[in-house]
């Protein structure tokens, strides 16, 4: 009996010692009308994304030609496109697609910098001297310029375009963790972490990187509203996705051709765009406010 | 100052050569035989074989890198382009002045009017007027700029008929292009800006000036905004790469026979002569603005001049 209030009294110093940072971040995020608004509507689309099949009263690739270039009505409230295709069901499985894009080419830069990042913060040096100017060399390029160059070369396609994304993407989070590594790196718990000897690997990633969380979060969220942006800029010009695949931006190429008649068809995929990406940087840029309550802004 | 200005000057070659690196590996791996490409489908496998000889095709990849490299460094020699058979270097002098005017409009426009804006913003934190300000900005940095392209044409060129909607056949054709090219670049530019005045509006200094009672407008006039000036320089030569970047695509959108357009033409026609040349001068073109902008800055920052007055420089990281 007197044990076990023992063990709950533990128990709840440890959760209330656990929950305080991340718990107070929460309660500043919920206070922040725009981030709540912005989240909302992010969970809005991951559901849409997720439960397509069920929401779209059309299959994606459903093709009947005699209905082509409806304008907006009862039936198919977005209209329809040139293959007379329903644009409101295209638009609900195109979110599967834009938000895997987006997704997936931010993991592969948010991993790949944090390796890079991560031991050219804590080496120093020559290591870091060389890694940070083969990053500069590759900012030198314009972002989007570099995504086209690298999808080009790799070929039109989902996965190449997410990979041309990710490295586009990979010198900024590398500059970032590299950043927070360096400064983290004197501190004195890593100096006592040393001080047993623990392992480079081990002081990196048990005592380094997530204290650098929090930044990396808002990076992430930010970058995936950007990489959506982005690989609808490769679809669009033909590298992204591939028809017919309801890509939001290889759904705005395909109707670019009909904009003297029928403005519906570009209309309705960059708003959904706009929507989606305004609402990841609401979330993001809350979420940097409510980690970092000084950088407040 | 000299000091710097030649350490940044130098820093170019290798930024250059690692461009050029970056961009021939990449068109280097991309699958497809460009003697095909080059040739045509119907070309015997004698023909091919010898085209790929002559062309030096089969040579190591660093040699064949060495070749291209002094080619493009000493003759600004892109080699032909596959499918016109045109140097690529007169296709580049054609649309490369189109592209720097396009970008050059939007630019100006976009530090024009989204610098007082960031400026207003960051003034009045909070008010109302900031707060519409930067939803509106942040909705403009979550928009493609060729989708605002589109919806340009649509509504002025095709419906007010304003403008025309594509081609280049005079000044009023670069009107919407560059104003969707600057709609994103002022919503990034004012949220930018306001970021920039509000750090240094948090800085003792700030506090000491406002304590001793200068008047409001002298303290955001004389101590704030000159500070603010330093990030505000980076920062347009930071828009002014990422509307390069953008413009690649809204040029595709107005039909504008520049760079972008060209590149898009080329990666559809698997014309990789082109795709490289056309990359690499873009690429070059944005790292002399960022050399422009390094040089601007360490001319408007005494702190920066004067680390090179020491033995050693320590760069900072940029980021």
């Amino acid at each position: 009996m007197s044990e076990n209030i023992f063990e709950s009294l533990i128990d709840t110093t440890k959760m209330q010692k656990k929950r305080s940072l991340w718990f107070n971040a929460w309660m500043r995020l919920k206070r922040n009308k725009r981030a709540m608004v912005g989240m909302v509507i992010v969970l809005f689309f991951i559901l849409i994304a997720v439960f397509a099949p069920l929401i779209a009263p059309y299959h994606f690739d459903d093709q009947e030609l005699d209905r082509a270039f409806q304008f907006p009505s009862k039936e198919h409230i977005m209209g329809t496109d040139n293959l007379g295709r329903d644009i409101f069901s295209r638009i609900i499985y195109g979110s599967r697609i834009s938000l895997r894009l987006g997704i997936i080419s931010v993991a592969i830069s948010t991993g790949a910098g944090i390796v890079i990042g991560a031991i050219s913060g804590f080496y120093g040096g020559k290591v870091d001297n060389v890694i940070m100017r083969v990053m500069d060399i590759f900012q030198s390029i314009p972002a989007m310029l570099l995504a086209i160059t690298i999808a080009a070369s790799l070929g039109p396609g989902m996965g190449n375009a997410m990979i041309a994304i990710g490295i586009t993407r990979t010198p900024g989070t590398a500059r970032l963790i590299r950043g927070m590594i360096l400064s983290i790196r004197e501190m004195e718990y890593v100096e006592a972490a040393r001080a047993i000897t623990a392992s480079d690997f081990r002081i990196i990633f048990r005592h380094i990187l997530p204290n650098t969380l929090s930044p990396i979060l808002v990076n992430v969220t930010l970058g995936v509203a950007g990489a959506i942006i982005t690989a609808a800029g490769l679809s669009f010009i033909g590298l992204g996705a591939q028809p017919p695949l309801p890509e939001w931006g290889a759904m705005i190429a395909g109707g670019r051709n009909y904009i003297q008649r029928y403005w519906h068809l570009v209309t309705f995929p960059g708003i959904a765009i706009m929507l989606v990406v305004t609402s990841l940087n609401l979330v993001g840029d809350g979420l940097r406010d409510a980690l970092d309550p000084r950088m407040s802004r | 100052m000299i000091r710097y200005v030649t350490k940044r000057l130098l820093w170019m070659v290798p930024v250059l050569l690692g461009v050029t690196l970056i961009v021939f590996t990449l068109i280097h791996i991309a699958p497809g035989d460009p003697a095909e490409a080059a040739l045509g489908f119907e070309t015997s496998d004698e023909i091919k074989a010898e085209w790929r000889e002559e062309q030096g095709l089969n040579d190591p990849f660093l040699i064949q890198f060495g070749r291209y490299a002094y080619r493009v460094f000493t003759q600004l020699d892109f080699g032909t382009s596959y499918s016109t058979r045109r140097p690529i270097i007169d296709e580049i002098k054609a649309r490369f002045p189109t592209t720097v005017k396009v970008c050059l409009v939007a630019v100006t426009l976009t530090n024009l009017i989204g610098v007082p804006i960031g400026i207003i913003s960051a003034v009045k934190q909070y008010s109302f007027t900031d707060n519409l300000l930067m939803v509106l900005a942040l909705i403009g940095v979550s928009m493609p700029s060729f989708w605002v392209g589109l919806m340009f044409s649509i509504i002025f060129a095709l419906h007010l008929r304003w403008l025309p909607a594509s081609g280049l056949y005079g000044p009023k054709y670069y009107i919407l292009p560059s104003t969707a090219l600057a709609l994103v670049g002022i919503a990034m530019s004012a949220r930018m800006t306001r970021s920039s005045v509000l750090d240094v509006i948090r800085q003792d200094y700030i506090t000491t000036a406002r304590a001793k009672g200068v008047a409001e407008y002298k303290v955001i006039m004389k101590h704030a905004l000159r500070n603010a000036l330093i990030p505000i320089i980076t920062q347009i030569g930071l828009s002014l790469s990422i509307l390069i970047g953008g413009a690649m695509v809204t040029e595709v959108v107005f039909a504008i026979p520049g760079m972008g357009t060209y590149l898009v033409q080329s990666i559809r026609a698997l014309d990789y002569p082109a795709i490289l040349g056309t990359s690499i001068v873009i690429a070059f073109f944005s790292s002399a603005i960022l050399l422009l902008v390094d040089l601007l800055y360490a001319l408007v920052d005494p702190r920066i001049r004067s680390q090179f007055k020491g033995k050693k420089h320590l760069r900072g990281s940029k980021a």
